[in-house]
């Protein structure tokens, strides 16, 4: 990989900084749209994490439940305060994607997506099923009395996303990056090479679980309120798979571009189409379906394209 | 005791209709190789497709079923000359995303011609019964058996006794050895997507008097039949049949005889699904580790 | 990412933010920005519908017999919808409160959307006066508290199964033997603790207690537990969708029982309409019925006039029977817009204060809020119990509890 350019860094600089400065500035919508972008470009991280060693995860509400569970648990069950509350949230997460890393050890493909969609699905069932612990159906509310302030959790998300950058980079820049590239290409061959495949898959799908689990968990204090449909919600499967693609899959800035995209876009088609159901996510999927198609390389292989000209 | 003979009916009839939603998706998977996640949005339009059917044009779902299954050969065969050929070579990640959007795409159609409302279709035998001794018979599900039956014998006895069916299994089976023999296997993957398509909307033209019709009902459709399709072994017909019925059996009993089973049976199809990819990944029949 | 010009970088983000902040000033005009939190699409999409509609309706009369402004301000109405879905929800919430800066906030319908709702509500630095013609959990009162806010124009769940249990008691007296059927989802998980609590009370045996899934395909196995305890009274705790195929599958298993409980469900188009012969002695409540001749308010005759009159006079507009979501939706509208003229002010204080101190007689009854359990203002608590009864070509609601509005009898649904 080449070292990034001037410019590029100083681009990566000026948006976590413009990231951490809104909430400050008093415009509510502003704020919002922030908070919206940073939790996605964390989603997106992750998940493009996992798919850069050629693991396709259709499973990330169930790392972004897992964390809003843990975090609203235990907060009401044991008084933690806000940033207290992101230590489990982190750790379940991290302990969900070792182990789906641990039981799916020989599956590729479609196989281990399928898997993680059904283990998605699963918890979604278990919460469901569980009231005494989750509350089930009825739904779960944030102790109010523990709440931080907005301005907190404004702050926090933001926060997360540039952690999750900065691990996504320093991953990029280890000797990580080559056997997770290998393993992306041919698994098989990468074994013969050296490289113990499951001891990364563990670890990647550890950090990237641990980084969904903590965008879950500050939206879970963003919402205040939690249920199964809200937890385990299948648009955060999709918008995790979204982003990283639209703005270019298995490079570093993409997921971060595609979250900025993606928010912006979903704003757009909202404003043109407001009143009409349903059609945004429809321009959502041709979108998705056009870049698969047309530009696999997403927003960044465009620049890139441009850039070569 | 007469109970578990109810039961075991239920779930018989239930199985067929199980079974016909996804040997479409499992034929699919053994020609081209693609996972197809929009196979439930399919039913969902077949579903859509008899119930408009019925409303506005007063033709029985019966009557509009061989209409509806050249329909969606055709909209398949499209779908898959115009997308989905270009993702053959292309890596998994490209092929999952793609028909996961061709998924949303068809779910907001739906969305924005036909509105979230749910919708029925109530043909007179959509709800009338026979009773049998103590059991009764909901004709409704008799007949869905009936035509899933009918459908999946016929798709078995053309894949084993005609020129094109034996071209299909040989793609199959040995993709490199068919191009030997002299078989067109671009030719063969539209042929196989288009009749995968055709099963899954002839699967929603019956499901359309059964159950609610919504744009959103094919996901957990989706998963059912991923669930049976893992469970027989990817592509095998034999293996997802049975396993069509293992599901539906396990379902029954679990809603009947756990407690608050009627919560968790639709955890059993997650279960099977990790269990299988888990302990024995091959499948009951077919195989499943190769990529 | 060299090549994108830094130029055209800060040309595009001084543009943003000069929008951003010219939408945000163009709101201190002289103003009362109604904000509507309603499911538009998805699963619920019957009662935000439906609210959206009476909130319209109620300002075009508005408009046509007052002028176009209320105590000087021009009245604003921003929709937006939460696709029933409660992420959504929230989102529409912070953005109709933060941004949107609405006076009064109107919707919900449904009790998912309405939970998920209270957190950003609460949570707003000064939250806005909020007027619920929908949402029936408890959770969201127990959540709201004494909020002096907080003004719900709808019966709450432990309402309806006093009623409903009152009803049965009275046509059926005790004794009898119940199963209750209910969903995993919000609404089922809210419903059954009441429902368990007011049958036991009144003297029912509850001889089967039934969880079913919310959206499943299949309710043989369920029906067949049921129809093993030889319940004689079925109570069921669903919503709309699941609503339906309940009662297709209960009339294929020939359940045979006698009397066919349901709570809101009988009330919904999609219930009537999709249904045909099988909604026939079905029973349910409902905070409004047509053709009760209410009289007309004598201090506001044309915001509320005669029953039989607005009636009329919705099918003329919309050649349709007004739903009880549009009806209350229509009342709360008109509350709020008079606690403002009344107040001369839309700070939420002075309409708070204004909106605890109406009285008006409206065709869902007299309009004053009183305390409810938990909460601080409710209006319009009271149910009614009918059944759906053949007359004729369709099937007419028949009110069988209270005595005092009672138009027939609770009926045994015949042997199929």
């Amino acid at each position: 990989m080449n070292p990034p350019s001037a410019a590029a860094i100083l681009l990566a600089v000026a948006a976590a900084i413009a990231a951490l400065v809104i909430p400050f500035l008093g415009m509510p919508l502003l704020t919002d749209i922030d908070f919206r972008i940073c939790a996605l470009a964390m989603i997106a991280i992750s998940w493009n994490m996992m798919a850069g060693a050629g693991l396709v995860s259709l499973g990330h509400s169930a790392f972004w439940g897992l964390g809003s569970y843990a975090a609203i648990l235990s907060a009401n069950d044991l008084g933690a305060p806000f940033v207290v509350s992101l230590v489990p949230a982190v750790v379940a997460g991290g302990l969900l994607g070792a182990g789906l890393a641990r039981m799916t050890g020989r599956l590729r493909g479609i196989y281990f997506a399928i898997s993680t969609l059904a283990t998605s699905e699963g918890l979604r069932v278990l919460a469901t099923m569980l009231p005494d612990l989750t509350g089930g159906g009825n739904g779960l509310y944030l102790d109010s009395t523990l709440f931080p302030g907005n301005a907190a959790i404004s702050l926090a998300i933001p926060c997360g996303a540039i952690v999750a950058a900065l691990i996504a980079w320093a991953i990029s820049r280890s000797r990580y990056a080559f056997a997770l590239r290998a393993m992306r290409n041919n698994e098989a061959a990468s074994q013969m090479l050296g490289v113990a495949p499951i001891r990364f898959r563990v670890g990647i799908m550890a950090v990237a679980g641990a980084i969904a689990s903590l965008a879950g968990a500050i939206n879970a204090w963003h919402g205040g309120y939690l249920d199964p449909g809200v937890a385990f919600d299948l648009k955060t499967t999709i918008d995790a798979q979204i982003a990283p693609i639209l703005g270019g899959v298995y490079t570093l800035p993409g997921p971060i571009i595609g979250a900025i995209a993606t928010i912006a876009f979903e704003e757009f088609t909202r404003a043109l189409f407001g009143g009409m159901v349903g059609i945004s996510l429809l321009v959502f999927g041709l979108v998705l379906v056009a870049v698969v198609l047309v530009l696999p390389q997403g927003l960044v292989g465009l620049l890139r394209k441009t850039r070569r000209r | 005791m007469t109970n578990l003979l109810q039961l075991l009916i239920d779930a018989l009839l239930m199985g067929g209709l199980y079974a016909l939603m996804s040997v479409g998706l499992s034929l699919g998977f053994g020609v081209v190789r693609i996972i197809n996640f929009a196979h439930g949005e399919f039913v969902m339009l077949g579903a859509y497709g008899a119930y408009w059917a019925l409303t506005l044009l007063h033709v029985d779902p019966l009557l509009a079923l061989p209409f509806l299954i050249v329909l969606g050969y055709l909209g398949g065969w499209l779908l898959f000359r115009g997308v989905v050929a270009w993702v053959l070579k292309a890596p998994a990640l490209n092929q999952i995303l793609l028909t996961f959007g061709i998924a949303l795409v068809l779910q907001h159609i739906a969305v924005v011609l036909w509105t979230g409302d749910v919708r029925s279709a109530m043909p007179e035998y959509a709800l009338s019964t026979t009773i049998i001794g103590d059991v009764f018979v909901v004709h409704g599900r008799l007949i869905a058996f009936l035509v899933a039956g009918t459908l999946i014998a016929a798709l078995t006895t053309w894949l084993r006794y005609s020129e094109t069916g034996r071209a299909v299994r040989a793609v199959a089976q040995n993709h490199d050895a068919a191009i030997l023999m002299g078989i067109n296997p671009g030719r063969i993957y539209a042929l196989a997507f288009a009749m995968s398509t055709a099963l899954g909307i002839a699967s929603g033209a019956i499901v359309s008097f059964l159950i609610n019709i919504t744009p959103f009902m094919g996901f957990s459709i989706l998963l059912k039949a991923v669930a049976i399709v893992i469970l027989g072994g990817l592509g095998s017909i034999a293996g997802t049949v049975i396993s069509a019925f293992i599901l539906a059996i396990a379902e029954t009993m679990v809603a009947y005889y756990v407690p608050e089973g009627a919560g968790w049976t639709e955890g059993v199809a997650f279960a099977v699904i990790v269990g299988i990819l888990l302990v024995r990944p091959r499948g009951i029949i077919g195989s499943a580790l190769a990529t | 990412m060299g090549n994108i010009r830094a130029s055209d970088l800060r040309r595009g983000a001084i543009g943003l933010v000069m929008g951003l902040i010219l939408s945000t000033a163009a709101h201190a005009q002289q103003e009362v920005r109604i904000g509507l939190p309603v499911e538009l699409s998805g699963r619920f999409v019957a009662f935000g519908a439906q609210i959206k509609r009476g909130v319209e309706t109620a300002v075009e009369i508005w408009k046509h017999t007052r002028g176009d402004k209320v105590a000087g301000r021009d009245i604003v109405v921003i929709e937006h919808d939460t696709q029933s879905n409660n992420s959504t929800t929230v989102s529409v919430m912070n953005q109709l409160i933060n941004s949107d800066k609405v006076d009064i906030l109107i919707g919900p319908g449904g009790s998912d959307s309405g939970a998920a709702a209270v957190p950003s509500w609460k949570q707003a630095a000064t939250h806005p006066v909020w007027i619920v013609p929908g949402v029936s959990t408890t959770v969201v009162e127990k959540q709201v508290g004494k909020d002096p806010y907080f003004f719900h124009t709808f019966p709450w769940t432990y309402q309806y199964h006093e009623t409903i249990v009152a009803g049965l008691k009275q046509a059926l007296g005790t004794g009898k033997k119940v199963a209750i059927i209910y969903s995993d989802g919000a609404y089922g998980r809210a419903h059954i603790e009441y429902a368990r609590q007011y049958l036991k009370d009144g003297g029912f045996q509850i001889v089967d207690e039934e969880l079913i899934r919310e959206g499943a395909p299949d309710f043989l196995p369920t029906l067949l537990k049921v129809r093993s305890a030889h319940p004689e009274i079925l109570y069921t705790l669903v919503q709309t969708n699941d609503a339906i195929l309940l009662a297709k599958q209960i009339y294929s298993a020939k359940l045979n029982i006698p009397y066919l409980i349901g709570t809101f469900q009988a009330t919904l188009p999609e219930f009537k309409n999709s249904l045909g012969a099988v909604q026939n002695c079905w029973t349910g409540v409902n905070s409004y019925i047509m053709n009760l001749h209410t009289k007309a308010d004598q201090a506001e005759p044309k915001l509320f006039p005669a029953g039989d009159e607005w009636e009329a006079a919705w099918r003329t507009k919309y050649h349709k029977e007004p739903e009880y979501m549009e009806v209350g939706a229509y009342i709360s509208t008109m509350l709020a817009l008079l606690a403002v003229e009344h107040s001369n002010a839309v700070d939420r204080d002075h309409v708070a204060t204004a909106l605890a101190a109406q009285s008006y007689q409206t065709i869902m009854g007299n309009s004053r809020f009183g305390p409810s359990e938990i909460a601080l203002h409710q209006a319009f608590g009271k149910v009614i119990d009918f059944q759906l009864q053949k007359q004729g070509d369709g099937y007419d609601n028949v009110i069988f509890y209270p005595p005092e509005r009672a138009g027939g009898k609770l009926v045994a649904c015949p042997a199929q």
